[in-house]
Formats: structure tokens, C-alpha cells, sequence
């Protein structure tokens, strides 16, 4: 290769231009699911219009028709798939102005990576991921506080949406949840025992169920509640879960080690199909999922149910970040951030998936509407804005100091 | 192999040079054919430089990568062993061994199941027109994506899948078998079906290039068909399972959909965790895991030029 | 009597492939034959009996239902990864042969054949994400975006020492004195390769170019990092299957696989009649 000199001087250059790629790369992948934590998103941008044929990290060319004022006709999502309402029509129609959403990984490497090194930021007006991601992208500048002013949804947001998460920083909101829940396990009643019987994460390490349980193969929650679980049953001296040492992680990655040199489980999930597989024909009893995997059981005609941990739930929230792009174009974008807290959409997202969404709203919007079973979202909301104000369930940092780390060491169970 | 025209040919004309060949060209091109050396560096230049550009290229990249120093969000180009030290102080090296053994494992079962398949495509059927369309029958799965494939797998071999069924209405067990999902078993099973056809199209095309008189002659000497294979056909489809060998082989290392799916966390190949060190933004840790794949690729193939040769792949 | 040194046979004083007759040989060889087939094709048979199952998950099917080939036809982007995995496919099944048929007869006029060789098995070791990653990085340092020429050059480059190597087994066949007889009387080297090397070798084009048409509909590890967005069916297929339930990736892999069998089923009855033809006449 080039002598020293040049690599020194190009040395700079490249890595620019690696940290760059590295944004294109993260963007691009779609194996991020497997290696970290992966959520209910997937890259690949899958969504329902397609991008253009320019890369990503092609920071100078504008894939949509603004000019940099504040007339946008579209404006560009790039979110998790948990925040996905299938329908951005209620949107466009209201404002005339269309939504080209992009699906993303729940992988924090991933985001920060592509927002920060990658041209994220210059390319989508919103971007939607953990919350917990907040302070990383602040630091980094390439997230926008909101004017809170201009949402005037914003006041009916729950409380516990409010604080969930580091989602305001000095003063200044910059995150804006619009999906949230709690998880913990879900698991065949008729196998297990009935939801009254059933209380503890221990049945994820029961020896009765043998060979029949399984963990997520990513530690986005699986962590938490394991920890949680180890340090409630006094079992291991957890420091912090939500910014775990490395000598909590160790602590959690030896027992898990431990249980699955025992048989303990049958297998590593990750991704949904995986994951609705598995208990759908009985290769495990108890695993930790998300929530929508028990009604989509249900659906199927299996009795399934959603653990109610003693331990605590593993919280999580999914909101929208204003990009630079986003900044720019800030009525537009925070027009679509306010319809994200309305009631059509919370209505939806309730409706569909059964998470928490941000605000009352999508209740009122329930009762008026005949689409929607207003007495399932609001039960929902009720039970989930509990696990978010009971004592007990953590909101885990998905950027913790030790990223690294717990990255290295999960990985360590599917070796 | 530059043959040179200026030797008199043909009859009749001793006087100079016979340019017929070079007449029936189209007048644009012939000034070409005849500067051979022109003419070679216009066959070279085409792959020469696409494989220089976009293959060796990335090749050195990753060699110089592998000595960068890791930044949070990056690198640094400098010089550091650091990342070597990541992937031999850890569990890393054991999956990288675990990988090797695996890719033994299938090119011998690839080898042992893919032989005779292709012996009986490419010499005892070798003259039915059958033969291809049904050898193109190996091909279809690869129509299908390899995830969807891989999954389909768990329905034969779940505890309630199509093995277990039998198993249990027959009789012969009274519980599920657990251990042929997410296990070793599994797959080894998984990549075999993968793989097996990447054996059986070269080792086929090699046994199809062995001339009908040599075997014919082997049987007039008095040599039964297990002796004719012996020393007839192995040693001179040696170099189709050769390539054969390397294909398999080298999927097994790039081979990370398997083991998640079917391996149930229990076993896992070298690729995942290139693709874990990729995602996490680790970006000299995985360039150096390549660069002792690549090592172990060069020691491999100096050994097979040490023992068997090389170049007997292109010659018969 | 036998003279082969094979020491089972010294052993057994007979060759144990005498010991059954030339019938239960044919069958033993076309029950072998079929074991094989059917295990290799077991999983994508599998797969059309899942798309047409009730279930949306996988499972043992036991139902009949068209539900996901309907939900296929309205996935555009499905339908568009489909096509997109195609073209690519057919660009690399014409650009990889042709490059290896390039290297391939220039390789047989270099000196350092064991190099050539070497150099060019070389980079099939190259992991997948890494080769995709550092492609990726030298489109940036040249500044180029072009989704479709990008994902193609890096499937051709994946496809390309297959093809090699392949061409070049079959080439072996080729005898130098051959051609040299055959520029002797009187062809230049083009009218040398069309008549006389290309019909020798035309198996090895053939198996090159299935070969990598097959590697590049199948390849996923690359493409993610080249795809710039634009999916092919392996990177659509494995991102719907983490986001949420996807039937109809299983409806695709259905229709492909009825559509090969129907394809190579017909090829069959077209042999079938031509050869009861022949014999008719």
C-alpha cells in the first residue's frame, strides 16, 4: 500500500470515509438483528415506497423534493418497525404532505452508528429508535430538542410516557415516545400453569421445564430481566441494571452459561417468525418475547399468556428524534411528531401490536370510532402504564458504557 | 501459446507469408491479432483488472485494516496487534476451530455421499439424455431463499415434526427425539443439503470429461468397475473434487444462517461472529478474524500445491 | 478373471460387485440415486406445502389454503425484490462465465499456472461481510452510488472464481497439440476458439453459468452492504422474518420451486417424446 506519509494524510480521510461507510454499512445491514438486540424492526428499508437508488451516506443529494424551507411534500421516517401504523394515509391527508417510512433495527450499534457517522441525520427528517439512545445522539449532535409549543398533544401525554427514559435533556424534550411496554416472558398456560400460579422469571430457569424454555439470542431485554430476576432472589450481586459494570454482565452471562450447559434451553431466538415458531409447536413452554408474540398465539388458538414478574418488567420506549434534516423542515416534521402522539395513531398502535402508545387520545379517539375496540386500549394502557410506575421493572440503557462489552459476553451463549 | 503466422504454410506459396487466417477478420480488428502481445493484454485486461479493482483491492484493505486501532465509532489507520489479541484471547479462537472441524466433517460426508451421485450421473448413465435434466433436479433448492429452506427444516425434525411423527407411529420411540433439532445434528444435516450439489456438479464434470476408450480399455484389462474406479476414474476426477472440496469448504466458513436456526446456540461457525464484530461497528476485529481466515485459505492451498499441485486443476 | 490389486477383493478372492447381478445393481443404484434427490429436495418441497398451509408459522402443514399467494401478489415490494434478484442474476449468470472464459484462456499461456490458480481460489475465502463491507468502502472513496452496478459487481465478483474454476476443469480436456493442428491448417486463434475449443468445453460453460445464476439469486452476505436499499429476495426475505409475520415469502419460495420442477418436468416429457419419436421412426 501507499507509503507512510500518504497513509498518514489519508489516514484522516479514510476514516472519515470509513466512519461514513460504517453509517451506509449499519444501514444497510440487516444482520445487526442477529448480533445485538433486535426489536420489532427490520432494515433493509422494506417499507412501503421505495427509496431512491441513491446510498444513504450520500450526504449531498437530497432524496426528497424540499428545498430546505419549510414547503415539504414528503417527509421521510426512518423507524422502528414497532412504530410502523401500516397506514400513514390519516397523516397525509390532513396535511398533504407524504410519509416515506423507512423500516431500522432496534440496534442501538446500528443507529448510533449510521446517525452519527453515517448521514442519517441528513437523509430522514425523523428517525425513531430506543429512547435510551438520546443522550448519546445529543452528545453527538445529530438530534434536535422539539418545541414543545408546537405539540399541542403533548399535554395529554401519560405521565409515565413523559419521563420514560432519558428522553429530556437540560430542560429541552428531544425524544418523544410513542411506543412503549414492558417485557417479561410469555408461556403456554397449559403447560406452565395458570396465570395466577405464575409470578417469577424463574420458570425461564425452572428445572421442571428443561430443555423447553429459551432466551433471546440479543440482550436488548433479555439482560434486564435475568438481572433482574438474579438480584430480587438475591442470587448474584447485581451493582446497576440499567448501566450494568462489567462485573454484572458477568454475573448474568456465567449463571446463563451455567443454565445452558445444564440443557436448560432448547434454543436462542431472534427474529419474530423464530420466536411464534417456537411456541406454536411446543419446542418451548416459557420464553422471553415480546407481548405481541401472545396474541398472535391467541390468534392461533393457543393459551398464552404474558408474565406478570414479582421481579419487574423490562421496559423500553421507541420514539422519534428530529434529525438535522428534521430541523430544517421543523414545522412539517413536527407536524408528523404531533400526529405520532394523536388519536388515530395511538389507536392503531394499540390496536395492532398492544403496546403502550403515548397518550389518552387514542382511547377518546376509540370511543367515537367504530374501527377500533376502545375498552381493549384502554385496559391495555391501564396494565402497561402500571409496569411503568410500579417500583420494581428497570428501563434498561441499550447504550450502556459497557456496549462493548455485553456484546462480546452475550455472545458468548450462542458460541 | 502465441503461434506465429510467419512461418509459410499452405502449399504452393514459399515466398512469404500466408494471411488467410488473419483475411477472414473484419479489417478493424486485424492490425490486433497481429501484435500478439496486444492481443494478450486485451484477453488479460477485462478480468485482470476488474478482479485487481474489486478483489485484491479489498484483499490488502483488510490486511491493513487488521492492524488499525479501534476507535468507539471507528478506526484508526495505525499499527496495533490488539485485535488479534481480541480473537485469540477469546472464545472467538475455539469457533474458529470448531469451524474448521465442520467444514472437514462436510467435505468428507459431501465427498463419501457426493462421489458415487456424480459417478453415476457422469459415467454409468453418462450417455442418457436424462441424466441432466434429472442433475438439474439438485439444482431447484437454490431457487428458493436460503433462510426459507433452512427454516422448513424444523418441520421435519421438531418434536412434532415429520421424523418424530414417524418415529412415534411406528412405534419406535415413545418421546420426541430432542436432539435432532437444534443441535450439531441439526446442523450438519442443514449444511449437507446445502452443500452436497457443490460437490456433485463439479465432481460430475469432471467424471463426464473422461474419455469413453480409456474406460473401455480399463474393462477390456480385465478391471471390475470397483477396480476401474480405483485407478481409473478417482485419479482423474481427482481435480473436480478438488474444486468440489474447496466450494464445500468454503461455505462452511461463510455459513452463518445454519447455525442460528438450527443449532439452537449450540454450536456456532466463524462467520457469525465476523458478522457480530461487523455490527457492532468493530471493524479491525473483524478485518483481522478475515485476515486469519485468509492465513489459514494460504497455508491450505501451499499445502495442496506441495502435495498434489496446483495446476493439475486445468490439466487432465 | 481379475487382476485388479484392490485388496478387498484380494481379500474376498472375488470382487464383491459380481456378487449381485446387473438388476439389483440398477435398482440399488436408482434407489441410492433417488434417497438423494429426495433428501435434497425435501425442504423446498416442504416449503410449497407451508405456503399453502393454514398456519402462518411453520409447522407440519395441514391445511389447504391460496391465503399467502394472494398476500404475495399485493406485496410490491416482494415483487420488486423478485425482480430486481432476477436481473442481477441474469447479469451475473453472462458477466462471470465470460470473465472466467477470459482468464481461463489466458491462463493457459502464463508460466506461473500454480499462482493463477492459487490467486484465484484465494478470494473465495474472503467472508461475505467483510468483502461486502470493503466493497462498499472503495464505492465511497470513488464516490459511486449506483445501487444496481454495485449489488451486480459484487455478485459477479462472488460468482466469478466458481465459474473459473469450473470452466477450467473442463478445459483441461483441451490438448495444446489440438490447437495447434488446428491453427496449422490455417485458423486465427478466433476461429480456433469457436470451432474447436467451445464445443469441448461447452458442458463446463453451461455448468459455469447455472452456477452463477444460482450464486447470485442465493447471495445475501454481500448484497446487504450493496444493496443500498433496493432488496433482493435473500436480503427482503430475512428482514420480513424479523420484523413480523411474512406468508407470502413463503408463497414466493412455493411458486419458484412449482414453477422449476414444471420447467424441468416438461424438459423430461419433451426428451421422452423426442427419444419414442426416434423409435417410432
Amino acid at each position: 500500500m501507499a507509503p507512510n506519509s500518504d497513509t498518514e494524510n489519508h489516514g484522516d480521510e479514510s476514516r472519515r470515509g470509513f466512519l461514513k461507510l460504517a453509517g451506509g454499512v449499519a444501514g444497510a445491514s440487516t444482520v445487526g438483528g442477529l448480533a445485538g438486540c433486535l426489536g420489532g424492526g427490520g432494515d433493509g428499508d422494506e417499507g412501503d415506497e421505495d427509496q431512491t437508488e441513491e446510498t444513504e451516506a450520500d450526504g449531498d443529494q437530497d432524496t426528497q423534493t424540499d428545498d430546505g424551507g419549510d414547503s415539504v411534500s414528503e417527509l421521510s421516517y426512518w423507524g422502528v418497525g414497532t412504530t410502523n401504523p401500516e397506514d400513514w394515509s390519516g397523516f397525509e391527508d390532513e396535511t398533504g404532505i407524504s410519509v416515506n417510512y423507512s423500516a431500522a433495527a432496534w440496534s442501538p450499534g446500528e443507529t448510533v452508528t449510521k446517525l452519527v457517522q453515517g448521514t442519517a441525520s441528513e437523509n430522514f427528517h425523523l428517525a425513531g429508535n430506543d429512547t435510551t439512545l438520546t443522550s448519546v445522539l445529543h452528545e453527538q449532535d445529530v438530534i434536535h430538542p422539539t418545541d414543545l409549543q408546537d405539540l399541542p398533544n403533548w399535554e395529554h401525554v401519560y405521565d409515565e410516557v413523559k419521563n420514560s427514559g432519558p428522553t429530556e435533556i437540560e430542560g429541552e424534550q428531544h425524544s418523544l415516545s410513542s411506543v412503549q411496554n414492558g417485557d417479561s416472558v410469555a408461556y403456554l398456560t397449559d403447560e406452565v400453569g395458570d396465570p395466577g400460579s405464575i409470578d417469577s422469571y424463574g420458570i425461564l430457569f425452572d428445572e421442571e421445564f428443561k430443555g423447553k424454555t429459551s432466551l433471546e439470542a440479543g440482550w436488548a431485554t433479555a439482560f434486564h430481566k435475568v438481572a433482574l430476576y438474579l438480584q430480587h432472589n438475591n442470587m448474584a450481586d447485581i451493582e446497576n441494571i440499567e448501566d450494568p459494570t462489567e462485573a454484572d454482565i458477568d454475573a448474568v452471562v456465567d449463571f446463563l452459561l451455567e443454565q445452558k450447559n445444564d440443557g436448560q434451553f432448547r434454543t436462542f431466538w431472534s427474529g419474530w417468525q423464530t420466536a411464534v415458531n417456537l411456541l406454536s409447536k411446543k419446542e418451548v413452554v416459557a420464553m422471553d418475547t415480546w407481548e405481541p408474540v401472545v396474541f398472535a398465539l391467541r390468534d392461533e388458538g393457543m393459551n398464552a399468556e404474558y408474565l406478570e414478574p414479582k421481579e419487574g418488567y423490562s421496559l423500553w420506549a421507541i420514539g422519534p428524534w428530529l434529525t438535522n434534516k428534521g430541523a430544517e423542515n421543523r414545522d412539517a416534521a413536527e407536524d408528523l411528531v404531533n400526529w405520532m402522539m394523536g388519536g388515530w395513531y395511538n389507536a392503531q398502535i394499540t390496536t395492532i401490536r398492544g403496546y403502550l402508545s403515548s397518550s389518552e387520545l387514542g382511547i377518546d379517539y376509540a370511543e367515537d370510532s367504530e374501527d377500533f375496540d376502545a375498552e381493549f386500549i384502554e385496559q391495555r394502557h391501564e396494565e402497561v402504564r402500571g409496569r411503568f410506575s410500579d417500583d420494581v421493572s428497570v428501563f434498561g440503557n441499550r447504550y450502556p458504557e459497557t456496549f462493548s462489552y455485553m456484546n462480546s459476553q452475550w455472545n458468548r451463549l450462542t458460541s | 501459446m502465441a503461434h506465429d503466422n510467419s512461418n509459410p504454410t499452405g502449399s504452393g506459396d514459399r515466398s512469404g507469408v500466408d494471411f488467410s487466417a488473419q483475411q477472414r477478420l473484419p479489417a478493424v480488428i486485424r492490425p490486433l491479432v497481429d501484435n500478439d502481445r496486444l492481443r494478450f493484454s486485451l484477453q488479460v485486461l477485462p478480468w485482470l483488472s476488474i478482479l485487481g479493482l474489486f478483489v485484491f483491492l479489498p484483499l490488502a484493505a483488510i490486511f491493513v485494516w487488521s492492524v488499525a486501532i479501534p476507535q468507539p465509532f471507528g478506526f484508526e489507520l495505525g499499527f496495533t496487534l490488539e485485535n488479534y489479541q481480541a480473537f485469540f484471547d477469546s472464545y472467538r479462537v475455539d469457533t474458529f476451530w470448531t469451524t474448521i472441524k465442520e467444514g472437514v466433517v462436510q467435505v468428507a460426508l459431501a465427498l463419501v455421499f457426493g462421489f458415487p451421485i456424480a459417478y453415476y450421473a457422469g459415467v454409468l448413465k453418462r450417455d442418457s439424455k436424462y441424466t441432466f435434466p434429472l442433475m438439474l433436479l439438485f439444482a431447484i433448492p437454490f431457487l428458493t431463499s436460503y433462510i426459507l429452506r433452512t427454516l422448513s427444516w424444523i418441520s421435519f425434525l421438531g418434536s412434532d415434526g415429520v421424523f418424530n411423527s414417524i418415529l412415534l407411529f411406528a412405534g419406535v420411540i415413545n418421546e420426541p427425539l430432542g436432539w435432532l433439532l437444534y443441535s450439531t445434528f441439526a446442523v450438519r444435516l442443514g449444511m449437507l443439503a446445502s452443500y452436497l450439489p457443490f460437490m456433485i456438479f463439479p465432481a460430475w464434470l469432471a467424471m463426464s470429461r473422461i474419455d469413453d476408450e480409456i474406460l473401455h480399455a480399463s474393462a477390456d484389462l480385465g478391471g471390475s468397475p470397483l477396480a476401474t474406479i480405483r485407478h481409473v476414474v478417482i485419479p482423474l476426477s481427482i481435480p473436480g473434487l478438488l474444486i468440489g472440496a474447496v466450494f464445500v469448504f468454503v461455505g462452511v466458513l461463510g455459513e452463518s444462517v445454519v447455525p442460528v436456526l438450527l443449532g439452537g446456540g449450540n454450536i456456532s461457525l466463524i462467520a457469525t461472529i465476523i458478522d457480530n464484530a461487523v455490527n457492532s461497528a468493530r471493524l479491525p476485529l473483524a478485518s483481522a478474524i478475515s485476515a486469519i481466515v485468509l492465513l489459514f485459505a494460504v497455508a491450505l492451498l501451499l499445502a495442496w500445491e506441495y502435495v498434489y499441485g496446483l495446476k493439475t486443476v486445468g490439466e487432465i | 478373471m481379475s487382476t485388479s490389486s484392490s485388496r478387498l477383493s484380494a481379500v474376498l478372492r472375488t470382487d464383491p460387485t459380481v456378487w449381485l447381478s446387473d438388476v439389483s445393481k440398477d435398482r440399488l443404484w436408482k434407489a441410492f440415486i433417488a434417497f438423494w434427490i429426495l433428501f435434497i429436495l425435501a425442504p423446498p418441497i416442504m416449503l410449497v406445502f407451508i405456503s399453502l398451509d393454514t398456519a402462518s408459522y411453520v409447522r407440519v402443514p395441514q391445511g389447504l389454503t391460496l391465503a399467502k399467494y394472494d398476500l404475495m401478489l399485493q406485496s410490491e415490494p416482494l415483487i420488486t425484490a423478485m425482480e430486481r434478484s432476477l436481473k442481477l442474476a441474469v447479469v451475473t449468470m453472462i458477466a462471470a462465465p465470460l470473465l472466467a472464459l477470459l482468464a481461463v484462456l489466458s491462463y493457459r499461456k502464463t508460466t506461473y499456472k500454480a499462482l493463477f490458480v492459487g490467486a484465484m481460489i484465494l478470494p473465495l475465502f474472503v467472508p461475505g461481510v467483510v468483502q461486502g463491507f470493503s466493497l462498499l468502502m472503495l464505492f465511497k472513496q470513488i464516490g459511486f452510488g449506483q445501487a444496481f452496478v454495485a449489488t451486480a459487481i459484487g455478485h459477479v465478483i462472488w460468482a466469478f472464481p466458481f465459474a473459473f474454476l469450473v470452466i477450467l476443469t473442463s478445459m483441461s480436456t483441451v490438448r495444446d497439440d489440438v490447437l495447434l493442428a488446428s491453427a496449422d491448417l490455417g485458423a486465427n486463434e478466433f476461429e480456433t476458439f469457436r470451432h474447436v475449443i467451445l464445443p469441448q468445453i461447452r458442458p463446463g460453460v453451461i455448468s459455469a453459468v447455472i452456477f452463477s445464476f444460482v450464486l447470485s439469486f442465493n447471495e445475501f452476505s454481500r448484497t446487504v452492504f450493496l444493496q443500498f436499499g433496493q432488496n433482493t429476495i435473500p436480503t427482503y426475505v430475512f428482514a420480513k422474518l424479523q420484523v413480523e409475520l411474512s406468508p407470502e415469502v413463503f408463497a414466493i419460495a412455493g411458486l419458484t420451486v412449482v414453477l422449476s420442477f414444471v420447467l424441468i418436468g416438461a424438459a423430461i416429457a419433451v426428451l421422452y417424446r423426442s427419444s419414442s419419436q426416434e423409435a417410432t421412426e
